[in-house]
């Protein structure tokens, strides 16, 4: 059986796709940033302009506990550029360690399933972090990547980020990324950081391998990240302009939602289609039918996309609507219920 | 010691369920020391009435003995509630 996690702005919802019943309010009032899994942990990262960020893990979807001690930078909190941990915006689990990415901008993992989380100081102490900014959804880790010892780690609006050695120094990897906001004809030295990365996939057999929607484009890489390769052939997004990014493993087929513009951020012509690429994203076309044919001016945050490797594909969109594909991407339907606005999904 | 009163909104930290429920007793004769009996009596519970940088989380409210304050260093006798204000969205 499979269960769909719905975060929003104001709550948690369980959804089963088979008979489409749905779970009461989980943590209620509690915008939901990520959800996780680790050992027999589910994990959702929550938040609270009142309260702030915190970390709920359950073993049967009905319990929820709240752990003690999520993410936090420990700095003297009278010191001048003190850090706090905002938010919790991304989950990764690995064969050894459950990795946490979390606003403002920093990178912590756990050895025992969430309960307790270390500083990654390689990241979080980083030498370039005077130079940090941050972009319109704040300054945030938001994605991690890892193969072994290699780990990446996406922030916005400062880059793409590469370990070899398991998480202990980083280095910035963004040649072939144009600088978000300046026309190329004007950068005259590419500087380091400032690179608006949106979302990164890697490829499960191929560590060396990343997909990018960035600010700027879609891209991949082929060699770990030193060279980026522009590859949005087809779709119809101005400068390649979206959120998110998904790969599905059965097929290997790619997913993203192309919007209008930066200055837009809406689907074009109020099309709202998700776009599929067949080869590695050489080539996109919109993914199978389904669509809706009135207009509908809705889109799907970086988190509120996952794909599984049984075919399924989930898209939750900003005006609390949830898409399913179950045959990657052939065909797709929207669930019935509305929800508030949905930052995280995950495919339980 | 002192009563505490805490929020209906931090229920899905505590797994209180109603206004009986969320009062809390502590020892302590300042805020900060109040709130380090709270979490002693409710692990998890102090990083959500205080953030990182040891100041009360902007949007909610301190009553100590009735009295507004952010001020963590505020004397306390008998009780102190946290509400949430009204903001948010």
């Amino acid at each position: 059986m499979t269960t769909i996690a719905i975060g929003t702005e104001k709550g948690g919802f369980l959804v089963d796709p088979a008979d489409e019943s749905v779970s009461d309010p989980l943590f209620g009032g509690w915008k939901v940033t990520a959800f996780g899994r680790s050992g027999d942990h589910h994990l959702a990262a929550v938040g609270s302009n009142w309260f702030g960020p915190g970390i709920h893990r359950s073993t049967d979807l009905d319990t929820w506990t709240a752990i003690d001690a999520p993410p936090n930078y420990g700095d003297d909190p009278e010191a001048d550029g003190a850090r706090e941990v905002t938010a919790i915006w991304t989950f990764q689990r690995d064969r050894d360690w459950l990795w946490a990415g979390v606003e403002e901008a920093g990178l912590f993992r756990s050895g025992d399933d969430g309960q307790t989380w270390e500083s990654m100081p390689g990241f979080n102490d980083h030498r370039t972090r005077g130079d940090w900014g941050p972009g319109l959804g704040g300054l945030c880790a938001h994605r991690v990547v890892t193969h072994g010892d290699r780990v990446y780690v996406a922030a916005s609006a400062v880059g793409v980020f590469r370990s070899d050695d398991g998480g202990a120094t980083f280095d910035l990897v963004n040649d072939g990324i144009p600088v978000a906001g300046m026309p190329p004809e004007e950068v005259r030295e590419r500087p380091e950081t400032g690179y608006c990365v949106h979302r990164l996939e890697g490829h499960p057999d191929d560590p060396d391998r990343l997909y990018r929607q960035d600010h700027m484009g879609v891209f991949r890489s082929d060699d770990g990240g030193v060279t980026w390769v522009r590859h949005q052939s087809g779709l119809p997004a101005e400068m390649g302009f979206g959120f998110m990014m998904a790969r599905e493993g059965s097929t290997g087929r790619l997913f993203t939602q192309p919007l209008h513009s930066d200055g837009q951020r809406l689907p074009v012509d109020g099309a709202f289609r998700i776009y599929r690429s067949d080869d590695d994203g050489e080539s996109w076309a919109v993914s199978g039918t389904g669509w809706p044919e009135a207009a509908t001016h809705t889109q799907v945050l970086r988190g509120a996309f996952d794909a599984d490797d049984d075919g399924r594909v989930v898209a939750g969109t900003t005006a609390g609507t949830v898409w399913l594909t179950e045959d990657a991407g052939d065909s797709w339907r929207q669930l019935p219920h509305t929800f508030p606005r949905i930052g995280a999904v995950a495919l339980w | 010691m002192v009563t505490v009163r805490l929020p209906a909104g931090l229920d899905a930290v505590t797994g209180f369920t109603d206004a009986d429920d969320r009062v809390v007793e502590v020892e302590g004769d300042d805020i900060a020391s109040v709130v380090a009996g709270v979490e002693v009596a409710l692990p998890g519970v102090a990083g959500h009435l205080v953030d990182g940088r040891g100041s009360l989380r902007p949007h909610l409210l301190c009553l100590a003995d009735g009295t507004a304050t952010r001020d963590l260093d505020t004397p306390v006798a008998d009780e102190v509630r946290f509400l949430t204000a009204v903001s948010g969205g």
